[in-house]
């Protein structure tokens, strides 16, 4: 016979929320692969090409951004195309994440009103689901520079590192976005604006290099473009446009925010839960 | 030994109001002397005790809090006040099938509702025969569950469903899937498996089943115990009592 559980209504205490949902997460990690290459397996069902979707869509999408914002301005730079795939990469894997955590409560309605699986799984499993097609599309990058006759450094490397702070920073938007949208459906559609608007102010088809010295330091403020900003450093190992203080800053604030998203949701599902 | 023991228990619904009401009430409800915002009383104050190896039946109108009860003991709600204890592993059977995927195979979904509902990876490959074999669905279970009738989806969620061998077996009105040779054999699984140590609570209104199944039953009304834990006797009687009152 298993140990003696006890269920109360008081909620777990703001110091221990982060570490219950790590075990929760660690506990149900094989479910967590199972819902992630169930998702894998629907999103390319029946498709031509099946996962090559992953490396062909950004790489479509850098054509068209390309030629509306470089082709149409005379900018013929190489490099700017690869730059745009870089943004188009992080700021997808970005907006993403956040909008999938924000509906993934009343999205998994069914399977939670069912289910004692503890919530963050369904949301977790999105983000590492999301975070997968970013690994794969990354793999595109080093072909397109060949292509384009730029020399491949070894610090490409250090670009699946990017995913790190940028899904935490994406979940713990996700996790409080997640709360709120239980109790207030019009939460999806802000988070929707926000993240479309957050495309234009966070560098996706311009580079730090292009806009005014004066601006960056303003510019740094925003968490996703240092992120892009950054991923586009591994890709020729110069990182002079950024400091060190605005790298070290903004991952701190990725986490902080993570962190306060698990405290969240930690503290405020369980009531969330009765309004699904 | 006392496998579930409910102390007290009451759970609050928000009255759905859409988001004006919500934003609202988080507002007003904090200049309220009392505090009170506006929620429905699912339960209210219930207690119970369910022994090791005991199969109670609970029955009630329909919004009584029969089917809120499993939840709690789930895990899945958090009461608003009281406690509840529970001892070892339980699984809910409500919705059968619940999580299956349309586009996935009938054995790919085995492993997901399998992992969905508890099992490893190692007990789902061991038991992933002995399930096929029990969904009678034989060369089907390669192909998407998006082709498979209703009654085979159910057959198949229930198959899963019956090779969990939890120490708290929950069931929410699921005894009634597939054809009427497929329902005898899931009550004739069922009663194996509640013939061990399994711990049963039921929720039905077919009073065939709640009382040809259950030891002990308690009759629910408007969130509150209207009768029982007791004799499962008493517990249809007060029921059929209320549902005349009712008409």
């Amino acid at each position: 016979m298993g140990q003696e559980v006890i269920i109360t209504g008081g909620r777990p205490s703001a110091f221990s929320a982060p570490g219950l949902m790590v075990r929760r997460l660690l506990r149900h990690r094989r479910l967590v692969r199972h819902l992630v290459v169930r998702d894998l397996k629907v999103t390319y069902h029946g498709t031509v090409i099946g996962y090559g979707w992953t490396m062909l869509e950004p790489l479509l999408l850098t054509a068209v951004y390309w030629a509306v914002f470089a082709l149409l301005r005379g900018n013929e730079d190489p490099l700017f195309v690869l730059e745009i795939l870089l943004g188009v990469l992080v700021y997808g894997l970005f907006s993403k994440t956040l909008s999938q955590t924000t509906t993934g409560l009343v999205g998994y309605s069914g399977l939670i009103k069912q289910t004692s699986v503890p919530r963050e799984v369904f949301l977790w499993s999105g983000g590492a689901f999301q975070t997968l097609r970013f690994m794969l599309s990354c793999l595109v990058i080093p072909p397109t520079m060949l292509l384009l006759g730029v020399d491949v450094d070894w610090t490409l490397l250090l670009l699946p590192l990017i995913a790190i702070p940028t899904l935490a920073l994406a979940m713990g938007l996700g996790l409080i976005g997640a709360v709120m949208h239980t109790h207030i459906r019009d939460t999806a559609h802000v988070v929707s604006i926000l993240t479309r608007a957050g495309f234009f102010l966070s560098g996706v088809f311009f580079g730090m290099r292009h806009i005014d010295e004066a601006f960056h330091e303003t510019f740094a403020l925003n968490p996703v473009a240092v992120l892009i900003e950054l991923s586009r450093s591994t890709m020729t190992g110069d990182t002079s446009l950024l400091e060190l203080e605005w790298i070290g800053r903004t991952v701190l604030v990725c986490f902080i925010v993570l962190l306060l998203g698990s405290i969240v949701f930690v503290r405020r599902e369980a009531e969330a839960v009765k309004h699904l | 030994m006392n496998v579930i023991q409910f102390q007290d228990v009451t759970l609050d619904f928000p009255v759905k109001g859409g988001a004006p009401t919500y934003l609202k009430e988080q507002v007003t409800g904090r200049f309220r002397k009392d505090g009170r915002r506006s929620r429905f009383r699912a339960l209210d104050k219930v207690n119970l005790r369910v022994e090791r190896g005991e199969i109670l039946g609970i029955v009630g109108p329909n919004g009584a809090g029969k089917s809120t009860i499993l939840r709690l003991i789930a895990g899945i709600y958090r009461p608003d006040a009281g406690t509840i204890r529970t001892r070892g592993r339980c699984v809910l059977l409500a919705g059968i099938g619940t999580g299956f995927q349309g586009h996935l195979s009938g054995r790919e979904n085995i492993k997901l509702n399998g992992s969905i509902l508890g099992l490893t990876d190692r007990e789902v490959t061991d038991r992933m025969e002995d399930i096929i074999a029990f969904s009678e669905l034989g060369e089907h279970i390669e192909q998407p569950i998006r082709t498979y009738s209703m009654g085979m989806k159910a057959r198949l969620g229930f198959a899963v469903a019956a090779h969990l061998e939890p120490e708290v077996l929950l069931i929410d009105e699921v005894m009634a899937v597939g054809d009427a040779a497929f329902r005898r054999k899931c009550q004739a699984r069922i009663r194996e498996m509640v013939s061990g140590d399994t711990t049963v609570v039921i929720v039905s209104h077919n009073m065939n089943t709640v009382s040809s199944f259950c030891d002990r039953a308690l009759c629910i009304h408007h969130g509150k115990v209207a009768n029982g834990p007791g004799s499962v006797h008493d517990a249809i009687a007060m029921y059929e009592g209320l549902l005349a009152e009712e008409e």
